[in-house]
């Protein structure tokens, strides 16, 4: 019988932000969104309020708690590969998301 | 119509069509308001001044010079001679005509590539060519936005598709909806009939010329019937004479033949001759033969007053009317109900004719000059029609929707036009706009308000007399207008200055409210443009560029946000966020963590 181990390290914990729109990412540059790294800004606003803001658009969202957490696992490749027990690392648990469902608006 | 043309061949209303100005027939001022307007466009076209310093100012201000309004509408009734007007008039001011009978190509693109032909090229070594535009009013029924094209093109003041040479459209009706929009835009002139004395001068010239004998009275009765309208009674005058030289024209020249033996039987009808009987047996054999009874009986009706009877009781009269004029309408309507039985019913209508004999005739006749010809039918159908395109006009021009909606031509005529026409009269007592005091300015700009929300307008003419007048437009006020005064106690007429001042008014509001439609018009394009740059930021390249903010010293300072850290998001960024209305249908999938980190 096969044992799956899963270690949390407190000190290895990362911090992950789970993001949800209505709406998807566009581009048009040639490699698509391949590649692409900070084009959006998100700023926490007092309260649940978040803005975000990609190109000229802003997106108003809220931070809402997830009914169930969410843990992100990393299969820990090192020393476990031979052996039946896999071992996995917790990268992070995520306990809440950002929805974005409003309208964007634009930003001059 | 070919096989009853005279002996060349050709009908006279071509042969004998007029050829220079002095030739027309047509009113002298209808005529010269025609070469006055031509004449404005001298500088665009030729570009010369004009001849005469008078009227200067009603050229237009533009580029070009031309005159403001770039397109004449001749209206009249059929016959009146618009195209042969319009057509001296051009060839007098030095244009070639071009003439586009819009009934027959009748598909809008072509005609309007024909027009844009015409009105922007400029041929060498030749007349500068004018665009006759013939029934209009017919040709445009059929197809799109044809009017709506010619008035925008005539509007059209750009250096590309701007109008350059004359437009001279002609149409029967010119209240016909479907000319709304070039009414306003074109200079409408309406082809009033010749005088029946004209007329029969141009047809004694015309039998002279053909070597015709005849006599003025009949060239006069012949132009009286056909009420001015010139190219029947050249036709009826020319299938006349030719029934003098061959039988068979005889039917061909019906019309006139039948108006001949109705005559004859109005004649006959009222002349009491001693053999009474044999007379009345007459008038039985013309009133069957003559196979139109219903115009016979109106014809005694519109007639018997003059024919100076003596019934001082009026109970002959009362007899006549009770009896047999009942019996006559009787048949009449079971005939129209049912036309199988014309045939059947029509020889007992000539009863009652005998019975008008009996009743109305006496031994001198009708005299000549006393008899008229039945008119009231005709001219009550044309007023029907009239009203009816009035009324539908009113109904078109209305702003609101949910009025049009709600409105029959019937339901306006009963319930609309009379108190329109009050609303319409406002009680001021001075036209200048300046001496108003506030129960009568309210009034003015209620009134005012009220014009422009139906789309009415006084436009500047000229009534029957002559003299000038405002007429309101569409003429919906000419419904309710009887000769008697007394019987309607309706507002008095607004005066002249009055409705000057309405119109000016009127003028002054159309104008404001359409820099405020233009003023929403920029709004709203600029609301498009924001749409557009919310539904991508490939148009941020067309904004300008952020002004560089610059300090006191003139040097260019680093845009500062608000959180007090530099502004990095200067240069346009190729990413946005497309935003999906709605629910979201999204479907969940296993995404490994390795493509997200």
């Amino acid at each position: 019988m096969s044992q799956i181990a899963i270690v949390y390290d407190e000190s290895k914990q990362r911090k992950f932000c789970l993001l949800e729109a209505q709406g998807s990412l566009e581009t048009d540059s040639a490699s698509g969104l391949q590649g692409q790294r900070d084009f959006a800004t998100i700023e926490r606003l007092d309260g649940d309020k978040v803005h975000m803001k990609i190109g000229v658009h802003r997106v108003q969202g809220s931070v809402v708690k997830l009914k169930k957490p969410f843990a992100v696992l990393k299969k820990r490749s090192d020393e476990c590969t031979t052996t039946s027990d896999v071992c996995y690392d917790i990268e992070a648990i995520i306990k809440e998301k950002i929805i974005f469902k409003m309208r964007p608006d634009v930003v001059l | 119509m070919a096989a009853a043309a005279g002996g060349d061949g050709k009908l006279w209303v071509d042969k004998y069509r007029a050829r220079s100005y002095v030739d027309l027939l047509s009113d002298e001022r209808t005529s010269r308001a025609v070469m006055q307007w031509l004449k404005e466009w001298d500088y665009c076209v030729f570009g010369r001044e004009r001849g005469t310093s008078k009227a200067k100012g009603t050229a237009g201000q533009d580029r070009w010079r031309r005159p403001t309004q770039r397109v004449l509408l001749l209206a009249g009734p059929a016959g009146l001679g618009k195209t042969t007007l319009a057509h001296v008039a051009a060839r007098q001011a030095g244009y070639e005509v071009v003439e586009i009978n819009a009934s027959d190509d009748r598909t809008s693109s072509r005609v309007r590539e024909r027009i844009a032909g015409v009105t922007r090229t400029r041929a060498v070594g030749k007349r500068p060519q004018l665009l006759v535009l013939d029934e209009i009013d017919g040709a445009a029924a059929g197809q799109g936005d044809f009017v709506g094209a010619l008035a925008r093109a005539a509007a059209a003041d750009g250096r590309r598709g701007a109008q350059l040479r004359p437009i001279i459209c002609i149409c029967n009706n010119a209240y016909a909806p479907v000319l709304r929009p070039l009414r306003h835009t074109a200079l409408a002139l309406h082809v009033g009939a010749p005088t029946a004395a004209r007329v029969a001068q141009r047809l004694a010239d015309l039998c002279a010329a053909e070597g015709v004998s005849a006599d003025a009275w009949t060239l006069l009765e012949l132009a009286q019937q056909n009420a001015g309208d010139v190219r029947a009674s050249v036709n009826a005058l020319q299938l006349a004479t030719h029934g003098i030289r061959s039988l068979s024209a005889i039917g061909a020249a019906g019309a006139k033949d039948a108006q001949r033996s109705l005559r004859a039987a109005w004649n006959m009808i009222f002349l009491r001759t001693t053999d009474d009987r044999a007379q009345a047996q007459a008038v039985v054999n013309a009133a069957q033969t003559s196979g139109d009874s219903e115009r016979l009986m109106q014809g005694c009706f519109e007639n018997y007053l003059r024919s100076g009877f003596r019934d001082l009781t009026h109970t002959r009269l009362a007899r006549l009317c009770g009896d047999w004029l009942v019996f006559h309408d009787q048949i009449d309507a079971a005939t129209r109900r049912n036309p199988a039985t014309v045939a059947a019913l029509a020889n007992y209508q000539a009863f009652a004719i005998v019975a008008v004999h009996r009743t109305c005739s006496t031994p001198f006749g009708l005299s000549r000059d006393a008899f008229e010809y039945p008119q009231a039918d005709s001219a009550l159908v044309q007023g029907r029609q009239a009203a009816t395109v009035a009324l539908q006009a009113l109904i078109g021009g209305a702003k609101c929707v949910r009025t049009r909606a709600g409105l029959t031509v019937s339901s306006a005529a009963v319930e609309l036009a009379d108190y329109m026409t009050r609303i319409l009269a406002p009680r001021l007592t001075t036209a200048n706009r300046h001496l108003l005091k506030e129960p009568e300015s309210t009034r003015l700009q209620r009134l005012v308000e009220v014009m422009s929300a139906w789309g009415l307008t006084f436009v500047q003419n000229r009534d029957a007399d002559g003299r000038p007048a405002y007429c309101l437009d569409p003429p919906v006020d000419r419904l309710v207008a009887f000769r008697d005064r007394r019987l309607t106690n309706a507002p008095a007429p607004i005066r002249y200055s009055v409705r000057q001042l309405i119109a000016q008014e009127l003028s002054r509001v159309h104008a404001t409210s359409t820099e405020e439609a233009e003023a929403t018009a920029a709004e709203h394009s600029k609301q498009e443009y924001l749409r557009q740059l919310r539904a991508g930021p490939q148009l941020a390249s067309v904004l300008p560029a952020p002004a560089v903010m610059t300090d006191f010293f003139g040097r260019p300072r680093a845009a500062v946000s608000n959180d007090g850290k530099a502004n990095t998001s200067q240069q346009p960024s190729h990413m946005w966020f497309s935003f999906v209305e709605g629910f979201s249908n999204a479907v969940r999938k296993p995404t490994a963590m390795r493509e997200l980190l």
